[in-house]
């Protein structure tokens, strides 16, 4: 049975706070453009940041949806209407973790040479192509879901498939970088895929902020999350080589301990508690990828740092052009809802009558 | 043909002409250096003494900022040396992050003067044009000094020939490197550098 789902427009006024945080984050982009990179936060050690980290989640949580909405053709707990919404979240998450890459690159220009390449030796040129796979399957299948209200099975294997690669091959990205030790665990992939999931049924909380199942399956993954991060985190500071000892050290009393808890209280525990005491979806929601947003922040300040040198602190531009980046999500999503309406097809009438 | 160096830490005692010599030629802006010598204190006193590692990019054999690169900016001449195309260069920094060695610099977009406040000199200026903001930066092995039929420029400075230069295949720095027990930095981890150092 479809429980009640949020399909109305977005209210203007969140379209209006999207768009002046898109111009925002616009303005502040094009300031890193003209000075050059050095507006970040970044250094000859700390190259990879607070850009690759959002990119980590949105994409994450962008190929879950498309996993979620494959495994729906198996088992029947989302509408079509429903599935639609998802899979143009999913598009509006492809859309931004592209514009995330663009902004890190510094210049649109060389986003295209990642695509005209076909360097496949290197990993990140295949979570170009995969993030692209995953793009046109949910593009292609949400036409399919408009047309006849499924994808079909065969479909939702492929997408389930492509969504998991993807994941794969951004775990894998981090983890061949030769010397980062904190990386190179299988850890690094439990965590991408689980922090995926948390962020994939956070997105789809926001939609639906009252369908159980979707509560319980993000409650599921916000307990999976906490365990894996304080496994990974205390199992390096009692028992890991002095390296790691020191890393982990950093994140519980440190420099890092503002990302570390940060994600443990208000990103992990914080939403839970919700979860079971007093339910607020959106906060929830938002709680929730806050929190993996400064577990990838900590993963990657910490896989980079150096004796002797501070732990990496995004700076207020790449904070702006965070905000500003999300802002833009919402905008786009705002838009593609419009301009995908669902629309009252004779087979989707037929289905909605059924379940009513 | 394998172009490498070989660095004689006996030899060595951190007087950084090579540091220097590297910066004045090529350039390089403040806080970056392709050849430097990191100085560590060893024993307690009396027999306290301090000891030098002079690095450079290793121009390894399996280089993985070379199979990293998404387009192919990162590349390995016939000759052994790793070079970066800045054309190709796409600023993604994931050599950077590759590199075990830390021998790669980005590009932030730093002044061309190096001292706050001064205007830069006109030799500052013509070698800030050569650099490309955005991109990734190396020691080249002073490919152009090579070319050239010269060698190194951190090499040919150092007043104790502790930088020694020369085609890793030859017999005469085989020998040099068996007979002193050479060794590469973190071997382990399977680059197979093209720097090798006889120890103390």
């Amino acid at each position: 049975m479809y429980r009640r789902e949020n399909n109305s427009p977005m209210p203007k006024s969140i379209l209006a706070v999207a768009a002046i945080l898109a111009i925002l984050g616009i303005g502040s982009w094009i300031y890193q453009l003209i000075v050059g990179m050095q507006v970040t936060g970044l250094d000859n050690n700390v190259v990879w940041g607070l850009y690759i980290a959002f990119f980590f989640v949105v994409i994450g949580g962008g190929a879950a949806l498309l996993a979620i909405v494959g495994i729906s053709e198996f088992k029947n707990i989302l509408s079509p209407d429903s599935k639609s919404r998802i899979l143009l979240l999913s598009i509006t998450t492809f859309i931004g973790g592209g514009i995330l890459i663009t902004i890190d690159l510094g210049n649109p220009i060389q986003v295209f040479r990642i695509a005209t390449s076909f360097k496949f030796q290197s990993l990140l040129v295949w979570d170009f192509w995969l993030l692209a796979l995953c793009f046109f399957l949910a593009l292609f299948y949400l036409v399919k879901v408009r047309k006849d209200n499924s994808g079909g099975k065969v479909y939702g294997l492929i997408s389930i498939a492509a969504a998991l690669f993807l994941i794969v091959a951004e775990s894998f990205l981090l983890s061949s970088m030769l010397g980062h030790h904190l990386w190179e665990s299988g850890m690094t992939l439990i965590s991408f895929l689980i922090s995926a999931a948390v962020v994939g049924s956070a997105f789809i909380l926001l939609l639906m902020p009252d369908n159980r199942t979707v509560r319980n399956i993000l409650l599921a993954t916000l307990v999976f999350s906490l365990i894996a991060t304080l496994a990974e985190v205390f199992t390096g500071a009692l028992t890991g080589n002095p390296e790691t000892k020191t890393e982990m050290m950093l994140l519980l009393s440190g420099q890092g301990a503002l990302y570390f808890w940060g994600q443990v209280l208000i990103g992990l525990i914080l939403p839970l508690f919700l979860l079971l005491k007093s339910y607020k979806p959106i906060a929830i929601a938002l709680l929730s990828i806050f929190g993996t947003l400064m577990g990838k922040v900590w993963l990657l300040a910490l896989g980079q740092w150096v004796q002797g040198s501070l732990v990496y602190i995004p700076s207020l531009p790449e904070l702006i052009t965070i905000i500003g980046t999300s802002g833009i999500g919402v905008l786009l999503y705002g838009v593609l809802v419009k301009a995908f309406e669902p629309k009252a097809s004779p087979k989707a009438e037929q289905t909605k009558m059924s379940v009513a | 043909m394998r172009y490498g160096m070989i660095l004689d830490l006996k030899r060595c005692y951190g007087c950084n002409a090579c540091t220097v010599i590297c910066k004045q030629k090529n350039g390089t802006p403040k806080g970056v250096f392709w050849a430097k010598v990191y100085a560590t204190e060893v024993g307690k006193y009396p027999q306290a003494r301090r000891e030098y590692l002079p690095t450079l990019c290793m121009h390894c054999a399996n280089a993985p900022c070379v199979s990293v690169c998404p387009t192919g900016a990162s590349y390995k001449r016939e000759d052994g040396i790793v070079l970066v195309d800045e054309s190709k260069c796409i600023g993604c920094r994931s050599c950077m992050l590759s590199c075990p060695y830390e021998a790669r610099y980005f590009d932030f977009g730093a002044e061309a003067s190096y001292f706050p406040g001064k205007e830069a000199n006109p030799y500052e200026v013509a070698q800030a044009s050569k650099r490309k903001k955005g991109t990734v930066n190396k020691c080249t092995l002073c490919v152009d000094r090579i070319d050239e039929g010269e060698i190194p420029a951190c090499a040919q400075v150092c007043p104790t020939q502790a930088r020694i230069f020369g085609d890793l295949e030859s017999t005469e720095l085989q020998k040099l490197i068996i007979s002193r027990n050479g060794y590469q930095e973190k071997s382990v981890v399977g680059t197979d550098p093209s720097v090798y150092y006889l120890p103390r």
